[in-house]
């Protein structure tokens, strides 16, 4: 059989209703011992009364023998009213009732009927006895004879004397008086020690009532005790009792904190396990002034622990008289918070970041996003970006701290870095450590740490993120998390733009020649033009090219494609054009050039080109037909001009420079309603003749 | 476990003869058993109940039937009992010398016992307190 769990109830009345038991059965036993008193005084005071006319007894029996002899004597006595005395007395005793006074000695006396059967046996006694003297008495003074009278009290006196007789009689009636009242007096103590013992009794047993309640009571007030004491002990919260400036107590959470005993942590000893920096708060709450707080307090192993406290003012309560400060560790909470705020603070970095790589449409640009990102990680930190050029075996440093400036790492090629071998950020305590990169040894400022952020595209490496610090001392997490944030965006931005330009310079130039084509020269054109600049073109052409790739191959004739575009790149200006218009046809703009000085600038490339084919190449010339923008308000129309002068010089034995005109384009085209031809260069170039050396 | 009734029996047979030794040295020390008298004292005489007394130990049993207290004297009686002068209680300083026991005054209902040696001779058993002898408490005992 399981006894069921009894319920706690903390604020049980049971205490106050021991309290109230302890008082009532103090009350109780107080009026019992108080009543008991009174009704033995009472009882006691009758027995007094009792005994006194029990001995007076004594004294009236020996009386009348001597009233009676005094009458015999002749003198005046009255034995009557002593006998009577006597009987009225002795019926008195045995039944109650009124005693009267016997002259000058007492005054009446009012009896209670005695119950006890041995004291009624007694008095009894003495009633046969006084019955028989007074019948003895009476017999002396009427002078008849006594031997006859019958004896009541079961005496048997045996003598003949009268006055004898009448003597031993009054001895009887006297001792038997006398030991009724010793009895009645020995019942009285009796009753006397009985109502002590009584009293004793109900004292002892109010006493023993009293201390089972208060055992009751304490061992109430001890269990709640021990259950609000074990609550507070085991309990997280730190709870501490501040008054008068100072910690008057401190429960055992604070002592398993902060593993100082109690008595160090009472009085001022708490402010030791206090943040300095939190003194003058915690002080504050000790004046009951802020309702909240949030502090450090150090615990065993010498760490900083946030406590978050309510203070609940209690120095009106007697029983506390203090600001009572229940507090909970919640440091975890302020490292999340922290955590987040980092992670926010990282967010708006990264987001920041990626904002302003969006807006670098090149690599310049992006790397001044890089160097200001830089500056926004710290501004006392040397850093480095180092990427690969197009080869990918080389590092070249390409954005530098703009403050701080550059670690200076020598590290050539990215797979010598040992960080975008690993393919992960590497933090480096020391540079003197056994492990650490060897391209941190031998600085110029000596040992550092340092921090190494691969960067990559597309799963490709492009290079490292380059960062030190004083010895010992790395960048912090929060900076290497933002430094990887660094690497990862700008990697992508730079490897997108680097795709970008690529791609875009595919599109712009001629893959063999390295010009830009044809589309990207009419924009160009038409941009001048937009603008009003005036410009002179240039149709070139390769001299007896299907000979030329006929005679030496296709490679040859890629090579002299390419020597071509390189002369006429060395001879052209800077803002010049120059585009592959397609096969071996050239298309020159030369911007604020008129078509006598394109003349000349094209007879200078003939020129350059017969010098550069003198080291014994294949030998070839061009053919060139030019023009300006005041010839023809339209692009189309100046390239047709430029491509007349071109049959012009084509048909004038090639190897030299014409300027198209319309009337020469209808005189040499023989054009009979006047229209364009175009493109007559390759009419004229199908006609070309063999003209190899 | 056989040798257990064995054992018992052997101790029981050995304490029946230790006993059996004790009653006899003890029946054999008590040469003769002492006389009874049974007295009972009431207001205000004496009973007397005895058989054939010699001398020798005598062995009173006296209970006061009351209602009066009453003490208890063995006194020898050869010659008469003298009297105080007040004529009514017995001289007991004369008869210092033979008042062979007494018990002291009794309340009624209680029994006394009073062992005592007697002579061959007259003995008078009385109740001296004040007027009780006169009254009539006295009874005589003969030893033979």
């Amino acid at each position: 059989m399981t006894r069921a769990a009894r319920e706690f109830r903390p604020f049980a009345r049971r205490g106050r209703t021991a309290i109230v038991a302890i008082v009532a059965t103090s009350a109780l036993v107080l009026a019992a011992s108080t009543a008991v008193s009174i009704w033995s005084t009472g009882k006691s005071q009758n027995r007094a009364a009792v005994v006194e006319i029990a001995g007076r007894q004594r004294t009236l029996a020996e009386r009348y023998v001597t009233q009676i002899l005094l009458v015999r004597a002749g003198a005046d006595a009255s034995p009557e009213r002593t006998g009577i005395l006597l009987t009225q007395s002795v019926n008195t005793l045995l039944n109650g009732g009124t005693v009267p006074a016997v002259e000058g000695d007492d005054d009446e006396v009012v009896l209670q009927r005695e119950t006890d059967p041995r004291i009624r046996a007694e008095i009894v006694e003495q009633r046969k006895l006084i019955h028989d003297l007074l019948a003895t008495g009476t017999a002396l003074l009427s002078h008849r004879p006594v031997a006859s009278l019958k004896e009541t009290a079961g005496e048997r006196i045996q003598t003949s004397d009268q006055l004898l007789r009448l003597r031993v009689l009054s001895a009887l009636t006297s001792n038997v008086s006398l030991n009724s009242a010793r009895e009645i007096a020995a019942k009285t103590d009796r009753n006397v020690t009985d109502t002590i013992t009584l009293q004793i009794a109900l004292g002892a047993a109010g006493v023993l009532v009293s201390l089972l309640l208060a055992w009751a009571l304490i061992a109430t007030t001890r269990r709640q005790t021990a259950h609000f004491r074990s609550l507070v002990t085991a309990s997280t919260d730190l709870v501490l009792v501040l008054s008068g400036g100072t910690c008057r107590y401190a429960s055992a959470a604070v002592e398993r904190l902060t593993g100082q005993p109690y008595s160090q942590l009472t009085g001022q000893g708490i402010m030791r396990v206090i943040h300095e920096d939190d003194h003058e708060q915690f002080r504050a709450a000790q004046q009951g002034d802020i309702k909240e707080l949030v502090f450090r307090m150090r615990n065993a192993a010498g760490q900083w622990r946030h406590l978050e406290a309510h203070l609940t003012d209690l120095r009106t309560d007697r029983h506390v008289r203090g600001i009572v400060l229940n507090s909970r560790d919640i440091t975890e909470r302020v490292r999340l918070e922290q955590e987040l705020t980092r992670q926010a603070q990282r967010d708006n970095f990264g987001s920041q970041l990626v904002e302003a790589l969006e807006m670098a449409d090149d690599e310049a640009s992006a790397y001044d996003v890089v160097r200001r990102a830089m500056s926004e990680i710290d501004e006392q930190t040397p850093m480095e970006l180092l990427l690969s050029d197009s080869s990918r075996a080389h590092l070249d440093q390409t954005a530098v701290h703009p403050n701080a400036g550059a670690p200076s790492c020598p590290v050539e090629s990215p797979y010598s870095c040992v960080a975008v071998r690993r393919g992960h950020p590497v933090v480096f305590e020391t540079s003197e450590s056994l492990n650490a990169c060897p391209k941190l040894r031998d600085r110029e400022n000596g040992p550092c740490s340092a921090v190494c952020v691969p960067i990559s595209f597309m799963g490709r490496s492009l290079g490292v993120l380059h960062a030190t610090g004083p010895e010992g001392a790395p960048p912090s997490k929060e900076q290497v998390a933002q430094l990887t944030t660094l690497a990862t965006q700008s990697g992508a931005r730079i490897g997108t733009v680097r795709a970008f330009e690529k791609t875009q310079l595919q599109a712009q130039t001629d893959g063999l020649t390295g010009l830009i084509n044809r589309r990207t020269l009419e924009t160009e054109l038409r941009g001048l033009m937009r603008q009003g600049r005036p410009f002179a073109l240039a149709l070139a052409d390769l001299d007896h090219f299907k000979r030329l790739n006929d005679t030496h191959g296709h490679e040859e004739g890629d090579r002299s494609l390419r020597l071509f575009s390189h002369v006429v790149r060395q001879v052209l200006r800077d803002d010049d054009f120059v585009a592959r218009w397609g096969g071996e046809e050239f298309l020159i703009a030369l911007p604020d050039a008129d078509a006598a000085a394109a003349v000349e600038v094209m007879d200078r490339i003939r020129a350059s080109l017969a010098r550069t084919l003198d080291g014994g190449q294949v030998r070839f010339t061009a053919s060139f037909g030019i023009t300006d923008s005041t010839a023809a308000p339209s692009l189309q129309e100046l390239i047709q001009l430029a491509d007349v002068g071109l049959y012009l010089s084509k048909a004038s034995g090639r190897d030299r420079v014409s300027v198209g005109e319309w009337t020469d384009t209808r005189e040499a085209l023989g054009s009979a309603n006047g229209t364009k031809r175009a493109p007559a260069i390759h009419r004229a170039a199908a006609e070309d003749e063999p003209n190899l050396s | 476990m056989r040798r257990a009734p064995l054992t018992v029996c052997a101790v029981l047979v050995g304490l029946a003869l230790i006993a059996a030794v004790v009653v006899s040295q003890r029946a054999e020390a008590t040469p003769k058993s002492p006389s009874v008298v049974r007295v009972v004292e009431r207001d205000f005489h004496i009973s007397v109940v005895h058989g054939y007394l010699t001398a020798g130990t005598v062995v009173f049993h006296v209970t006061n039937r009351g209602p009066d207290e009453h003490e208890f004297i063995v006194v020898r009686a050869d010659r008469g009992l003298p009297l105080r002068a007040d004529g009514i209680t017995l001289d007991e300083d004369a008869l210092q010398k033979n008042i062979v026991g007494s018990v002291e005054p009794a309340p009624g209902g209680q029994t006394n016992t009073l062992r005592v040696s007697l002579e061959r001779g007259r003995y008078a058993l009385v109740c001296n307190m004040y007027g009780h002898y006169m009254g009539g408490m006295h009874a005589p005992l003969v030893v033979r």
